[in-house]
């Protein structure tokens, strides 16, 4: 039934041939070649190499996945599809430290009925999941993965979801169209977390959660001893206890594999530091929220850090106002007086006043988290796990206004997580050879003005340029484009056509698209502003599909936006607004 | 090697993690050498020195006497006309700390609200500015066997939570004894204890498992056994209280079944026993005395019963009565915020049963400290001991009297001339702004039940009711 609805949906695009019976991935037996290219140009952009290394009126090409050339004098393929970079800016594209984009859990797991004793259940259900890795769970559909590549995400760390130990982690591509296609690295790290049991079993408390830590690591290296004391002479000796949860620990304990921990506050920081501490991991630290009340810690432990791309919102009254303050919000600490002491109960509304000022004030220290890190010789990435993929530039706009330089945002988006998690060979800069991982906007990055255009990911362009504002405006001569037109697009299989029908006047404009089988579907948000249309397509699920096309006299050309690559579209005015043929 | 890299790992258990230099929010840069001047001195246990003076140093008490002089770069603090005592010591206490029960076996000694503490708790400042220095806070009293407690000192302001432990205190875990493991397995989970057979049961479990658990060791270590016994956390801890490493603190109101863990611990061998609650400790003063090398402790409140079906046969003179036989006895709240009035709970011994002032005093001092075994360190004005010192306008067992400051390891870290309305350390920034005029409940903040199903008597009935988690 999903699956059904998805299609009819996409029935419009490569995945259409769903549709058709035919099958959606390539096997090696029939490959062909694809009728549009992998090749791209991207011609006389400002291209940011790395932060602070910058070429301008430069070319990359990218090919095969990989970055191809970077230069001045660079020789464009003979099959390249050429994109117009002038007035655009390549920057690497951006790597997440931690997050669950592209991981779709089971539901209903860890469920073993009533029949276990909440003293002591079984490891799934106390969250206690090393063993398991995150590979399976790998979702090219999840729509998070298309609303972080739209902010210039291109790949990151990814951890299952759960409680204590989650399972191991993996390295992906935000891009791709099966779970083998992201795929660039298996179980990196183990995620962990000071979490308790979903249920009310044990551990139901953070010092449970933090004594089953101690008594996992304890008794996997009593197992790790056993073992290879076993493997040197078995003959005479007890065969040593078997279970994958504490087998799979015997990394950590070798120091080859770090725990991923996610922290935001202040205290489970404290409580992740002193069990590193105590147990002796290799800690990668992410999260971080509140890091600027434990800087002195942080800088005492050997750990990758990313931090939340989240921040907080403004502060709640818990009762209503019953006067009228002064709005001092902008300069908190300016008007915040440390020493009062309201004299009676009379004067509770200048106490109030200045707890508001003071809520003001804490908010102030999450939005300056970043430059506090940086101001104290921290190195980190940033996680976008607690983040809204849309808030991510609005955030970092923030904290680049609180202190945090603009340079030192974007190496936390793309050379530090690089480095900090071991992809630096790879990715992280826009050199030749790299994967062709790329962010390009109209702009720099960090203006509240810009785009950003195109976004690749191993090589395949993801088209941002023909994005429509969501209302849908519409100016210009509507005539020009209402009436009946004839499509055909350009898949990597061949072409596919259809109709598309437009009716309205200056107020809006709707339609209905139809494709080779007879489906229909309703266009939204249509723009059109005398030369370019552009419209949505909102499947019942999986992310909205955007066209943009150039209209001239009664032909068309643009591109078609999907979670796949872009594809080519062009049209024919088959009937005018009037119903007359043409 | 191997076996080796486990001992080292099962040391650092055992070892109190020393972490990064703490942070101090709020005195970084206080000093810590001080000569209180012109106060009468409360020692507790060397009489009361009028027009008394106290030389600090480097936090620690250096001087006690008359007319000392300030060395140079001692600050000088005119206490005349105002009392001294030790800093308060609080036997029972569940504030500072995120996690109270782990309510899910019936034995967690594993578990440890050491690991929790929370260093941002209001709650510290409020004890503080009841000259309240040191306080034992628990594990609660859903398990027959809970989890550790942790001895820490007051230093608000430090945000390292590791910063409030007191170096050196011994390690102590919680039993609980009565309805509320009963209730809260028996009724609640129709599992064992039902009863306070039942409790009995489970604590001589686990300790004949945790003796086998140590012979399995000692036999391994000894080279009597090939392989070491399976790793149990639990194990080591409820090990530590056999060997007499770990002190227990049981909450128990009933005379019968203190009389039963007495006999328990007097099976195992175990030397050091502090009961809490202990409502119906007069009914068996002369055995909880006799308990033992050194009598088995009580610490108890002033006035305070009929909450629970098993806590009706109570009275005000129980700590006297205690005292009066030999039984080392303290007061405490048991209650975040109600600690701030504790010297006024000792003064109602006074009321109820003529103890002296210094009997009156000590049961929030030395007496404690010595359930807690650090009055080596505090818990009287001796030289040598800890700087923890609260001063009082008037005598402390006055209810006029009045918290002036209180010291804790020579800083001040209350001063009723700057007691600003905000002494908060943090404010979470997405959560509601707090009014002054939003009140606080006695029965939310009742926490050493928390997760507890209890019964509860009313003039309706009885009831069963659980205190939430």
């Amino acid at each position: 039934m999903t699956a059904s609805t998805f299609r009819r949906a996409l029935g419009l695009l490569s995945l259409c041939l769903l549709v058709l019976g035919m099958p959606t991935a390539a096997s090696a037996q029939d490959y062909e070649v694809p009728t549009v290219t992998d090749t791209y140009a991207l011609e006389n952009a400002r291209v940011v190499q790395a932060p602070g290394q910058v070429l301008e009126s430069a070319t990359v090409v990218v090919r095969d996945g990989l970055i191809d050339a970077v230069g001045r004098d660079v020789e464009v393929p003979y099959d390249a599809r050429r994109i117009e970079a002038d007035s655009l800016v390549v920057y690497a594209g951006f790597l997440d430290g931690l997050s669950h984009a592209g991981v779709k859990m089971p539901e209903n797991e860890g469920d073993n009925g009533d029949d276990v004793d909440p003293g002591d259940p079984p490891f799934d259900e106390a969250g206690i999941q090393p063993d398991r890795s995150v590979r399976p769970f790998l979702s090219p559909e999840d729509s998070d993965l298309e609303s972080l590549r739209k902010a210039g995400f291109t790949a990151g760390h990814v951890v299952p979801e759960g409680q204590m130990l989650p399972g191991s982690s993996a390295h992906i591509l935000y891009g791709g169209e099966t779970a083998n296609d992201m795929m660039l690295d298996a179980a990196p790290a183990l995620f962990a977390q000071i979490k308790t049991a979903s249920g009310y079993v044990y551990p139901a408390t953070d010092m449970a959660v933090i004594a089953k830590f101690r008594q996992l690591f304890r008794e996997a290296d009593r197992r790790q001893t056993l073992a290879a004391q076993y493997e040197q002479d078995p003959t005479g000796t007890r065969r040593p206890p078997q279970d994958p949860v504490h087998s799979s620990l015997f990394p950590v304990l070798d120091g080859e594999t770090p725990l991923a921990f996610y922290a935001d506050g202040a205290l489970p920081l404290h409580r992740v530091l002193t069990l590193k501490q105590e147990l002796g991991f290799p800690l990668m630290l992410a999260g971080l929220a509140e890091s600027h009340n434990t800087v002195e810690a942080l800088q005492n432990v050997d750990a990758p850090l990313f931090l939340t791309l989240n921040l907080p919102e403004a502060p709640e009254r818990s009762a209503d106002q019953d006067t009228t303050v002064a709005d001092t919000t902008d300069a908190p600490s300016r008007y915040y007086d440390p020493d009062l002491r309201t004299p009676s109960s009379e004067a509770v509304a200048e106490e109030e006043t200045n707890l508001e000022l003071r809520h003001a004030m804490e908010q102030e220290k999450y939005l300056a988290t970043a430059a506090t890190l940086h101001d104290a010789g921290l190195q980190f990435g940033f996680t976008t796990r607690e983040a809204t993929p849309g808030d991510i530039r609005d955030h970092l706009r923030t904290m680049i206004d609180q202190g945090l330089p603009e340079q030192t945002a974007l190496a936390a988006l793309t050379t530090r997580p690089a480095s900090l998690l071991g992809l630096d060979t790879r990715l992280g800069t826009v050199e030749e050879g790299k994967i062709a991982n790329l962010v390009v906007t109209d702009g720099s990055y960090f203006s509240e003005d810009t785009k950003v255009q195109h976004v690749f990911v191993d090589g395949q362009l993801y088209d941002y340029s023909t994005d429509a504002s969501e209302e849908g405006d519409v100016s210009g001569d509507v005539s020009k484009v209402t009436g009946t037109w004839a499509y055909t697009l350009e898949t990597p299989r061949g072409e596919r056509s259809g109709t598309l029908a437009l009716e309205g006047d200056p107020s809006g404009l709707e339609g209905t698209l139809t494709n080779s089988q007879g489906t229909e579907s309703e266009l939204q948000s249509v723009s059109f502003d005398g030369t370019t249309l552009s419209f949505t397509l909102q499947p019942e699920r999986g992310p909205s599909l955007s066209v943009s096309v150039k209209v001239d006299g009664d032909t068309f050309e643009g591109t078609v936006s999907t979670p796949g690559p872009s594809l080519t579209i062009t049209g024919e005015r088959t009937s005018g607004p009037d119903g007359s043929l043409r | 090697m191997r076996v080796r890299l486990s001992l080292l790992l099962l040391a650092a258990a055992l070892w109190t993690v020393a972490s990064a230099p703490a942070q101090d929010q709020l005195r970084a840069d206080a000093p810590d050498d001080w000569l209180i001047q012109d106060a009468t001195v409360l020692t507790v246990t060397n009489g009361t020195i009028e027009n008394g003076d106290i030389l600090v140093r480097d936090g620690d008490i250096a001087r006690v006497g008359q007319d000392l002089s300030a060395p140079g770069g001692v600050e000088v603090y005119d206490a005349s006309g105002e009392y001294v005592m030790p800093g308060i010591i609080e036997a029972h206490q569940h504030m500072a700390i995120s996690n109270v029960n782990e309510a899910t076996n019936q034995v967690t000694a594993e578990v440890g609200v050491g690991d929790v503490l929370d260093p941002y708790d209001i709650g510290i400042y409020r004890a503080l500015a009841g000259g309240v220095t040191t306080a034992h806070v628990m594990h609660g009293s859903a398990n027959p066997i809970g989890g550790r407690n942790e001895t820490i000192k007051l230093r608000y302001g430090v945000t390292t939570p590791s910063a409030l432990k007191m170096e050196d205190a011994p390690r102590t875990v919680k039993f609980a004894l009565g309805e509320n493991p009963t209730g809260l397995y028996g009724q609640g989970r129709d599992q064992v204890p039902r009863t306070r057979m039942g409790v009995e049961q489970v604590i001589r479990t686990a300790f004949t498992k945790a003796q086998r658990y140590m012979d399995a060791k000692e036999a391994y270590e000894n080279g009597e056994r090939a392989q070491p016994p399976a790793h149990s956390e639990r194990m080591e801890v409820l090990a530590g209280v056999l060997r007499g490493d770990i002190l227990v603190q049981t909450h128990g109101y009933r005379a019968d079944e203190m009389l039963m863990l007495m006999e328990v611990f007097e099976d195992y061998g175990i030397q050091d026993l502090v009961f809490h609650h202990v409502n119906e400790g007069f009914k068996i003063a002369p055995e909880l005395a006799a308990f033992g090398d050194n009598g088995a402790g009580a610490t108890v409140f002033s006035d305070w019963w009929s909450y629970k079906f098993e806590v009706y046969y109570s009275t005000a003179y129980n700590a006297a009565v205690l005292t009066e036989n030999g039984v080392n006895t303290s007061i405490n709240t048991d209650i975040p915020g109600e600690q701030r009035d504790l010297f006024l709970q000792a003064a109602k011994t006074q009321r109820y049963g003529d103890l002296s002032d210094t009997q009156a005093l000590r049961l929030i001092t030395i007496n404690p400290a010595r359930q807690l075994g650090i009055a080596d360190q505090v818990g009287s004005i001796e030289e040598g001991k800890d700087a923890d010192l609260a001063l009082f306008s008037e005598h402390p067992l006055s209810v006029y009297t009045k918290p002036q400051r209180t010291y804790v390891d020579g800083v001040v870290r209350f001063d009723h001339e700057q007691d600003p309305d905000d002494m908060r350390l943090r404010v979470d920034p997405e959560g509601t702004v707090d009014l002054a005029r939003d009140g606080w409940s006695r029965h939310a903040a009742h926490s050493c039940l928390k997760g507890v199903t209890k019964l509860r008597a009313t003039h309706h009935g009885v009831f069963l009711e659980n205190a939430g988690r």
